[in-house]
């Protein structure tokens, strides 16, 4: 009635192909951020006009607002690997929200520096509760917490579903404390450093402004693709480890 | 997937439980029919609780297969639970509430029928009849440990999963116990239970198990040996662990 | 006859305030350090200035933020003794239904703490706290700090470093309550503001947001 025997384990290595497949995209991503960013760089110091206002130094606005969107892009992602994990339960989910919420805080330290660099700059205050820049602060202490959870929560599987349930609160609360802190602002006009963000720019500011947008998502692209590989290579070595003491005795 | 025979309430394939890199339990395999009772031996760290708490589903395993009453347990353990009684090293009582009062909120939660009835016949299971007002708070070790027996028998589960049960118990109390798993038993539970007193195991269950470091050692009808001969074979396998 | 799923909720919700009348840990927590804070709070913020009121509400929502999460946190451990947390997780009920119960039971302990808070604070800031359009933006809050603690509390409480991950997890989200609460409830207060953007209707979507992923997630927090 009781059987005792233990069958051999399988040992899980993905299909070559599809380790080929993800290697070429990284490769592919790297060589058209190269370029892209390249020519955006280029772009934002040499065909870009200097501004009437600001003078050289509204250059960082090429830097900061696509910053800016591809930051709010990896939260998104992040929102997408919560669900996905928690609808089906599959590690690769979770890779994908981790590795995006990791890239999203780096990208959305730069987007605070360079609108304290701005500010400092144009107003003089190193910080000046702009709205948008408020809202982003909020945005980075969100997912600093994201990041906290999942480090100080041992248990592994507990920990992606618990990032999982944050990252998919968090996500729908940035509109909302963006708009609240448009409102509040509101009530205290102050300064704001990101009105060359307005409707009327002229075709050439335009333009690189849309090649740094793409330029950034390119290397957001990049950045999570290879941030996926490498721990997807990281549960393959665990796995393996956990398969040799199966294996012992 | 083997589907699992009519009559079978428990059926674990190769179950393996890790964290981190090491293996706390692994390449477990039984096979508990209803009405039968499966005695689990082996010394501390031997995976018995481990292994207690994937049966129950309260710990997801990293490898192998649960059936539970013939529903896949790992796809949806939300169904099977409510079927289970659960006994284990916290006690799961609220320490604020009376004994009368923890018993006929957990009536309530199972959803028991005549749930007056089933309360006082709990109590009187386990003799704590005389103490139903009193707080657990202000129960001993044993009081406390005889009413998470009446608490996981209450709703009449079919599969009853007891991690050393008799611990803390008088004389009285393991009286109880076997009363209880006796009864259990006999109207169709299967139940499973971890101890380190052999004489109880062989007394209340048809099957033994030795668990040491993880692994199943050996396994036998229990009446196939005397309880001084699984412990001999229970300690034998402890120091040869301790030797490899 | 036994009970359907409020029934269920109200056993357990009965069950979270037995206890808590025979312990009174966290409400007398939660009121104790309200009131404390809001002497405090008195000697940090200078209230001669024309924002008086602004600053008195501010310091009121602070105080009652800060109540809130010590209580719910306190709760949250009360529940983990024995191992009964755990054990719900075994029951025939379904996770929502937990969630409701949880919100309720923490819902009546702010309650209280809102009806010391309230007349605490009126009194020594000489806040008109206590008429009808006043509650409903503290309703509103309360509400949302609610769902917003039941949800997270046992979320953050997983880890070994609770009191660390609590706040870092939980307060950046309650921005929009915060901003909402003490706005409206400024609103409420000076009649004369026109063309003010809708505070309650913010604090309205905040409790929405909590209320609708913490009966839809809570579930997750429970699992192993």
């Amino acid at each position: 009635m009781i059987l005792l025997e233990a069958a051999p384990p399988p040992v899980r290595t993905p299909p070559n192909g599809r380790t080929d497949r993800t290697a070429r995209l990284q490769r592919a991503l790297g060589g058209a951020t190269a370029i892209t960013m390249l020519i955006a760089v280029g772009m934002s110091f040499l065909y870009a006009p200097p501004d009437l206002v600001q003078g050289q130094a509204q250059r960082i606005f090429y830097f900061h607002v696509p910053l800016a969107w591809v930051a709010y892009l990896a939260f998104f992602v992040v929102l997408v690997g919560s669900v996905g994990y928690l609808w089906r339960k599959q590690d690769g989910w979770d890779r994908l929200a981790a590795a995006s919420a990791e890239i999203g805080l780096v990208l959305t330290s730069l987007v605070l520096i360079s609108g304290s660099l701005w500010g400092k700059t144009i107003w003089g205050t190193w910080w000046s509760w702009d709205p948008r820049l408020t809202a982003t602060l909020v945005l980075w202490f969100i997912y600093l917490g994201y990041a906290m959870l999942r480090a100080l929560t041992t248990a592994p599987e507990r920990a992606k579903r618990l990032a999982a349930v944050l990252g998919i609160v968090g996500f729908i609360d940035v509109p909302i404390v963006h708009q609240s802190v448009v409102w509040w602002r509101s009530l205290h006009p102050a300064p704001v450093v990101l009105n060359a963000a307005g409707p009327q720019l002229p075709g050439s500011m335009l333009a690189t402004l849309l090649v740094g947008l793409l330029a950034y998502t390119l290397l957001y692209g990049f950045l999570l693709v290879w941030r996926v590989r490498i721990a997807g290579a990281e549960a393959r070595v665990i796995d393996r480890q956990r398969q040799t003491a199966l294996g012992e005795e | 997937m083997p589907p699992t025979a009519p009559g079978v309430a428990i059926a674990a394939h190769n179950l393996g439980k890790s964290y981190g890199v090491g293996w706390a339990l692994r390449g477990v395999s039984l096979s508990v029919a209803a009405g039968a009772g499966l005695a689990v031996f082996g010394g501390n760290g031997a995976g018995k609780t481990t292994l207690l708490r994937l049966l129950a589903t309260l710990s997801a395993p990293s490898l192998g297969t649960l059936h539970l009453l013939g529903h896949d347990a790992l796809r949806d353990p939300r169904r099977v639970r409510p079927a289970l009684g659960v006994v284990g090293a916290q006690s799961y009582l609220y320490a604020d509430l009376t004994v009368a009062e923890n018993l006929w909120l957990y009536a309530r939660l199972y959803r028991v029928p005549e749930a007056g009835g089933r309360v006082a016949a709990a109590l009187a299971a386990v003799r704590l009849d005389g103490v139903a007002a009193r707080r657990v708070r202000a129960c001993s070790r044993g009081m406390q440990q005889r009413l998470a027996l009446a608490r996981a028998t209450l709703h009449r589960p079919a599969v009853l999963l007891l991690d050393e049960p008799d611990s803390g118990l008088d004389a009285d109390g393991q009286d109880c116990l076997a009363r209880l798993i006796a009864a259990g038993r006999a109207a169709g539970q299967a139940v499973v239970l971890a101890t380190h007193d052999q004489e109880l195991g062989v007394a209340l269950c048809g099957h033994a198990l030795i668990l040491d470091a993880g692994r199943p050692i050996y396994s036998a009808p229990a009446l196939a040996h005397t309880p001084a001969e699984w412990r001999a074979r229970c300690v034998l396998a402890q120091s040869r662990s301790r030797v490899a | 006859m036994p009970p359907g799923f409020w029934g269920q909720v109200g056993s357990l919700l009965a069950a979270d305030l037995r206890r808590e009348w025979r312990g009174r840990a966290v409400v007398g927590l939660m009121v104790s350090f309200v009131c404390v804070t809001g002497l405090i709070l008195n000697f940090t913020f200078n209230l001669a200035l024309e924002s008086r009121v602004a600053t008195a509400v501010g310091a009121f929502w602070t105080a009652l933020l800060f109540a809130t999460i010590l209580g719910l946190g306190r709760v949250f451990v009360l529940d983990g003794e024995n191992g009964v947390w755990e054990g719900l997780t075994l029951i025939l009920l379904d996770p929502g239904g937990l969630f409701l119960a949880k919100l309720g039971s923490n819902l009546l302990f702010l309650t209280v703490l809102d009806s010391v808070a309230v007349p605490v604070f009126a009194a020594l800031y000489n806040l008109p706290l206590l008429h009808g359009a006043v509650l409903l933006p503290i309703a509103l809050g309360t509400l949302a700090l609610g769902a917003a603690g039941t949800l997270f509390v046992p979320l953050a409480g997983a880890s070994t470093a609770r009191e660390i991950l609590l706040p870092v997890v939980l307060l950046p989200l309650l921005v929009p309550v915060l901003i909402g609460a003490v706005q409206a409830t400024v609103a409420a207060l000076t009649p004369a503001t026109a063309g003010q953007p809708p505070w309650t209707g913010l604090l309205a979507a905040c409790a929405a947001l909590f209320l609708g992923s913490g009966y839809l997630l809570y579930g997750y927090l429970l699992d192993d």
